[in-house]
C-alpha cells in the first residue's frame, strides 16, 4: 500500500532530472572559479546549465561543485543548440549552492555511479 | 512596393512583419524544406555534381573532383584518407606511383568497408602529377561556405528589419533536425571515432602503417567542420523565404543557388581543394510523431551501403534494443544498461506489465511525494545472490517510468531517495522543485 509523504518539502533543495541542487549558507573559502555555466552534460545530447551564464559563478573544491547564483536564475534542460530537453526548467532564487549528480548502485561493481542520460 | 500599412517589401529589404498570406506560405516552405530533409531516394550524381562545382567556383577555387559515396560515415573515412594521400602526394611523401598505386583491393563482404574502399579511390585516381594546392580542407571548406551560404545569410539578415524570415528557420529546425543532422552527425562522429582501431588496415594500404593513425584522426576530424547538405536546411528554409517569399534580390544569391542545389541533391559533405564527397540520402529514415528518429524492429536510418543506426524516440540505441521484441527482452539486462535514456526506452518499450511478469519484483515500500509523484522500492531476484534492489520513480516532466538501483541497505524509498543524492540513507532529500 503506497504512503503519502505529507512531510513538507525543504525550500533549500531542488532537482532537474538527475542534477540535485541544495542551497548552502556560504561556499567554502578556498573554492576555486571555474568558467562556464554548466552543472552536467549527458552522454547524449543534453545538458543542464544556467539560462543566463552572466547571472552565475562556477566554483570547485576538493571535487564538490558549488554555484553563487547572483539574482534569480532559471535552469534549464537542453539540447547542445539550445532546445529544450525532457525536463521542465526550475527556478532558483538569489543564493550559494552546492549542486551535483544522483548516483545509482551498480551491483556488478558493487559500486556507486553517477546517473548517466 | 506592396500597398498594405507597415509592410515594406522591396528587392534589396524587407521589414514591418509579415502578412498573413505570406505566414501561409511559409508554413509551406518549411514542410517542403522538411520533405527535403527527409529524402530516402538515390541522389542524383549529376545534379550534385553541378551544385558543388559551382560552389567552388563561387569561391574562387578550381574545380574539385565530385564524388557521391553511399554514406555519411563512408564520406569520412575516405575523406580522412584521401585528404592524407592527397597531402603525401602534394608534399612529395608518397614515394613514386607505382607505389602509390600498389595499395590491393581488401578482400572482405562488407559493403561500407568496399564502399570506401571505392571512394578513396575515386578521389584520388589520375592524381595530377604538378600543380600541388596547399589549400587545406579547413580553407576550401571556409572559402566554399563564405561565398555562398555566409554571404546570403549576412545580406538576408541586413535586408530584413524583424524576425520574419525566421520562423521558418525555427519551425524547419524544430522539425527536421533532430532525425537528421543530429542523429546522422553523432552517428557518424561516434563511428569514426570507432574506426580509429576497426579500420587500421585500410588506412594503412593507402597511407602506409606509420601515417594509418593520423589518417584516421583526419577522418574523426571531419565532424569539426561538417557541411550538412540536406541534414541541415534550416538555414536554407529560412535563406530561401526571404528571397521567395519576402522577395528579396540580394548579390549573394547568385552564388548561394549552387549551395541551395547541394543542399537539396545531396547530404553531407567532405570538402576539400582537390574532391569533394558527397552522401548519399539513406533509404530508410523513420521518425515519430514528434520527428525524432525513431523506429522499432529496425534502424532509424540505412544508408543503401547497410550502414544503420537505431534510435526509440529520439534516443540512440543498440540494434537490439530496437529490434527484439518486447517479449524477448531479458528485463534483467535492461536493468543493467548504464545510460538512463535507453534503460528508460528499453522499460518503455517493454511496457512494465513485462517488466514485472518477468522480474516478478517484491515491492518493499511505496510512497507518494506532493513534489515527485510515486516511488516504489523493488527488490528483484537477479541470478547474482540477494535480490537487487530498484528505485521506481515517475519523470515529473514526461511522465516517462525509470528504474535505477539503490543498495541493499536502502529498506525503504525515503532512504533511497537520500541514498540517490547523498549515498546517505539519513540525509533527507525533500526537493520542493522536481522535474
Amino acid at each position: 500500500m503506497t504512503r503519502e509523504q505529507r512531510r513538507q518539502s525543504d525550500p533549500n533543495q531542488y532537482q532537474q532530472g538527475d542534477v540535485w541542487i541544495e542551497r548552502i549558507p556560504k561556499i567554502p573559502a578556498g573554492s576555486e572559479q571555474v568558467k562556464g555555466a554548466t552543472l552536467a552534460e549527458g552522454e547524449g545530447h543534453h545538458l543542464h546549465r544556467f539560462a543566463v551564464a552572466a547571472d552565475v559563478e562556477l566554483y570547485v573544491k576538493d571535487g564538490m561543485r558549488f554555484a553563487r547564483v547572483k539574482k534569480e536564475t532559471t535552469v534549464e534542460h537542453v539540447t547542445r543548440d539550445g532546445r529544450q530537453g525532457e525536463h521542465d526548467p526550475i527556478t532558483l532564487p538569489a543564493g550559494d549552492y552546492q549542486f551535483g549528480q544522483v548516483i545509482e548502485y551498480d551491483y556488478l561493481s558493487e559500486m556507486s555511479r553517477e546517473v548517466v542520460d | 512596393m506592396t500597398e498594405q500599412p507597415g509592410i515594406i517589401r522591396r528587392p534589396d529589404f524587407a521589414g514591418g512583419g509579415i502578412t498573413e498570406e505570406e505566414r501561409e506560405r511559409m508554413a509551406a516552405h518549411s514542410a517542403l524544406w522538411i520533405e527535403r530533409a527527409f529524402r530516402t531516394e538515390i541522389a542524383d550524381p549529376h545534379l550534385i555534381e553541378m551544385a558543388i562545382k559551382g560552389i567552388y567556383r563561387a569561391a574562387n577555387r578550381a574545380e574539385p573532383r565530385v564524388v557521391v559515396v553511399s554514406s555519411p560515415l563512408v564520406m569520412a573515412m575516405a575523406g580522412g584518407i584521401a585528404s592524407q594521400l592527397w597531402y603525401l602526394f602534394e608534399n612529395n611523401l608518397l614515394g613514386d606511383k607505382s607505389k602509390r598505386n600498389a595499395a590491393t583491393r581488401a578482400a572482405t563482404d562488407d559493403a561500407t568497408y568496399e564502399a570506401v574502399y571505392e571512394a578513396v579511390y575515386k578521389a584520388t585516381r589520375a592524381a595530377p602529377d604538378d600543380a600541388p594546392d596547399d589549400a587545406t580542407r579547413s580553407v576550401t571548406y571556409f572559402a566554399t561556405k563564405a561565398a555562398t551560404y555566409e554571404a546570403t545569410y549576412k545580406a538576408t539578415k541586413a535586408a530584413t528589419d524583424d524576425a520574419a524570415g525566421e520562423a521558418t528557420y525555427e519551425a524547419t529546425y524544430e522539425a527536421a533536425k533532430a532525425a537528421t543532422y543530429e542523429a546522422t552527425y553523432e552517428a557518424t562522429r561516434v563511428a569514426t571515432r570507432a574506426a580509429l582501431t576497426n579500420w587500421f588496415d585500410l588506412a594503412a594500404e593507402f597511407v602506409g602503417r606509420e601515417r594509418a593513425q593520423t589518417t584516421l584522426k583526419a577522418a574523426a576530424g571531419w565532424a569539426n567542420a561538417p557541411q550538412g547538405g540536406n541534414m541541415l536546411v534550416s538555414g536554407e528554409c529560412f535563406l530561401t523565404a526571404a528571397r521567395d517569399i519576402l522577395g528579396l534580390r540580394l548579390a549573394p544569391h547568385a552564388a548561394y543557388a549552387y549551395w541551395e542545389q547541394a543542399a537539396i541533391n545531396g547530404g553531407f559533405r567532405w570538402v576539400h581543394s582537390k574532391f569533394c564527397l558527397v552522401s548519399d540520402f539513406p533509404e530508410i529514415l523513420r521518425v515519430n510523431s514528434r520527428n525524432q528518429p525513431h523506429a522499432e524492429f529496425g534502424p532509424s536510418h540505412r544508408w543503401r551501403d547497410g550502414w544503420s543506426i537505431w534510435h526509440l524516440n529520439g534516443v540512440k540505441v543498440d540494434r537490439w534494443m530496437a529490434e527484439s521484441h518486447p517479449d524477448d527482452i531479458d528485463a534483467r539486462l535492461v536493468l543493467q544498461i548504464k545510460n538512463v535514456d535507453q534503460r528508460r526506452e528499453c522499460i518503455r518499450r517493454m511496457g512494465m506489465g513485462r517488466i514485472i511478469s518477468q522480474l516478478d519484483p517484491t515491492v518493499l515500500d511505496a510512497e507518494r511525494r506532493e513534489v515527485g509523484g510515486e516511488y516504489r522500492l523493488l527488490a528483484v531476484e537477479m541470478n547474482h545472490g540477494e535480490p537487487w534492489r530498484f528505485l521506481q520513480m515517475v519523470n515529473q516532466s514526461t511522465g516517462a517510468v525509470h528504474v535505477e538501483a539503490v543498495p541493499r541497505e536502502c529498506r525503504t524509498v525515503r532512504q533511497a531517495l537520500n541514498w540517490r543524492r547523498a549515498q546517505n540513507i539519513d540525509h533527507d532529500w525533500f526537493p520542493v522543485q522536481l522535474t
